[in-house]
């Protein structure tokens, strides 16, 4: 029996066969050039040239999955894509923590009713993070921070399963990132708020997180060469130049060549992925990523707190951002007491696939078959049988 | 006569006019709200049917329009739908996917996905969410993280450092009379909330 796992992100769909060796990576939302006058369904962006103006339509909205049939329309080609026959398979699918009820029952009619898969395993997606993370490093309790393109979610694990004392949402992620910048760059320099294509490159080419964010903000300051934080990016104009690049630090001198378009980052470099840290910074009134473990751990009962302390684990898309861990780590200590030895595992490289492998690891085990819920199952119990089975709260 | 014009954005400074907290706190909340967005710009495509997808099974439209009503109560609700300013687009887009089905889908299955194809907007299933969610501890309003405890920090709308003063009109803040001078030339109410 094939085993199908999608992680089924707001930004990127990673999906592939538990025999695969890595994930294939396809854009979950439809965009549209009016340029070419073209749609784009996922994966079709690859053919796209223009990339200015491009117009996106999400089914996620707010990290939850509202609109069903584009979401239909992508699987059908994910599905496709990777020969997918439907009633030889089980499907593993993520879902973001305590997903809406409506959410998860029109999934479970899509599954069953409208593919015919041969069963269906619901789950969070900081939960694979964790069960890869625990069968690798052979520990029992591990502490995911799991930062996407629409929130940030804190889970506590022991064993495979939530501690649900210690949970916690942050409403900020990449997306709100990425149109900070846009909204920056718009009023300094250059009306961008329509290429969020464009400067979401740029943000994942040039913004880093700052360990030291004063003397990072002093270094800014200066002029000239002593200014080692600003850089400039030339932007893609399509007609040469399909994908748009950022300059050294030498060639960064502000100041274009002939028929460049280059906008120059200084201090948006670091301060836009500081809102992770510090969503206050833009009036948001919640707690940053470091502030937020320490409320989780501090929720969770006192003797598996140091325990949780050295096992922290940055997974996502955020996690790409350079210098993350190391900031987590400093301003996570300095609010920790000196008895707790404090532990955070980063993968950059492979932070967005992170949750794919776990489900990966989790298909192959033996245990596997007990946790899903088969079609037979569903016809004859509906939703009840899988809110029973998947249900956090139970 | 000749003289109707008049620039907003001048007799507003002329004025003086001082925004009050509550106006702030309103601009601000606007501003925040425009985070969420996908997209800043109208969706060109949508509103112009020369998508060749549209044009390539007229019979299989036709079909769909006869079929059943369900499709028109669809059309109502998207039309009610205040978040998304693309309607049009919606109902376009509903006519796509289901030209891109599988043929094989039978008729009789377009009739049963009733749950599938009524769309709920977000605020509906946040509302629905919160009734159903009340009996349980933990739910997905109970795990939102808690206001920060640490100070705000400020930082000057014009170039992004450190900033110590604010605009006595609008209330955003500034760090030198440069930069002041540049937000008075740009945005100091520009818009009016």
């Amino acid at each position: 029996m094939n085993k199908f796992i999608l992680d089924n992100g707001a930004y990127l769909a990673k999906s592939g066969f538990s025999t695969d060796e890595y994930p294939k990576m396809t854009p979950n939302y439809i965009t549209k050039s009016k340029n070419a006058r073209e749609t784009y369904i996922g994966n079709e962006l690859e053919d796209c040239k223009d990339f200015s103006g491009l117009f996106y339509q999400l089914p996620f909205q707010k990290g939850i999955l509202v609109n069903w049939e584009i979401e239909r329309q992508i699987w059908n080609q994910i599905f496709k894509r990777s020969n997918v026959d439907c009633p030889q398979t089980q499907l593993i699918v993520t879902e973001p923590i305590f997903n809406f009820t409506y959410t998860q029952e029109c999934l479970e009619e899509l599954v069953f009713e409208e593919y015919g898969f041969d069963s269906l395993l619901r789950i969070n997606a900081p939960n694979l993070a964790a069960f890869k993370y625990l069968k690798t490093n052979a520990k029992d309790f591990c502490l995911v921070v799991d930062s996407g393109y629409s929130f940030t979610h804190i889970a506590p694990f022991y064993k495979g399963n939530i501690i649900l004392e210690g949970i916690r949402r942050i409403n900020l992620g990449g997306k709100h990132l990425t149109n900070y910048l846009k909204e920056t760059i718009s009023y300094r320099q250059l009306m961008v708020m329509d290429e969020t294509y464009v400067i979401n490159q740029v943000k994942e080419e040039l913004c880093y997180i700052s360990t030291d964010f004063e003397s990072d903000m002093k270094i800014a300051k200066f002029k000239g060469k002593e200014n080692t934080i600003a850089r400039d990016y030339v932007l893609p104009d399509y007609a040469g130049l399909c994908k748009g690049y950022a300059k050294s630090q030498e060639e960064s001198t502000g100041i274009p060549l002939d028929s460049e378009q280059i906008i120059r980052l200084n201090n948006e470099r670091f301060t836009v992925p500081e809102l992770l840290l510090h969503p206050s910074d833009i009036g948001i009134k919640e707690m940053g990523i470091a502030e937020a473990i320490v409320d989780s751990v501090e929720s969770c009962p006192s003797n598996i707190r140091n325990e949780l302390y050295e096992n922290v684990l940055l997974v996502g898309g955020n996690a790409k951002f350079k210098g993350l861990k190391e900031r987590v780590f400093k301003d996570v200590r300095c609010l920790v007491s000196n008895k707790y030895k404090l532990n955070i595992t980063c993968d950059e490289e492979n932070s967005l696939s992170y949750a794919w492998y776990g489900g990966k690891m989790l298909a192959e085990d033996k245990e596997f078959d007990d946790l899903v819920v088969t079609k037979k199952v569903y016809d004859e119990f509906g939703h009840s049988a899988c809110k029973k089975k998947f249900d956090l709260n139970n | 006569m000749t003289d109707n014009r008049e620039s907003a954005r001048l007799k507003n400074l002329e004025r003086g006019q001082i925004l009050d907290e509550a106006t702030r706190l309103r601009r601000q909340r606007k501003a925040l709200e425009a985070l969420e967005r996908d997209n800043f710009q109208d969706d060109l495509i949508a509103l112009n049917v020369s998508d060749h997808r549209l044009q390539i099974n007229k019979k299989f439209q036709q079909r769909f329009t006869i079929e059943d009503e369900s499709e028109s109560t669809i059309k109502e609700n998207a039309s009610n739908s205040s978040l998304t300013n693309n309607v049009k687009s919606e109902n376009i887009e509903l006519v796509n996917s289901f030209l891109s089905e599988p043929p094989s889908t039978k008729r009789k299955k377009l009739k049963t996905e009733s749950k599938l194809r009524y769309r709920k907007n977000f605020a509906t299933l946040l509302e629905e969410e919160l009734l159903t969610s009340q009996e349980n501890k933990f739910n997905y309003f109970s795990i939102c993280v808690s206001d920060t405890k640490f100070p705000k920090r400020k930082f000057c709308a014009v170039c992004g450092f450190n900033s110590n003063y604010t605009c006595v009109q609008c209330g955003t803040r500034y760090c030198s009379t440069k930069c002041l001078q540049t937000h008075r030339d740009t945005r100091c109410l520009k818009w009016t909330a």
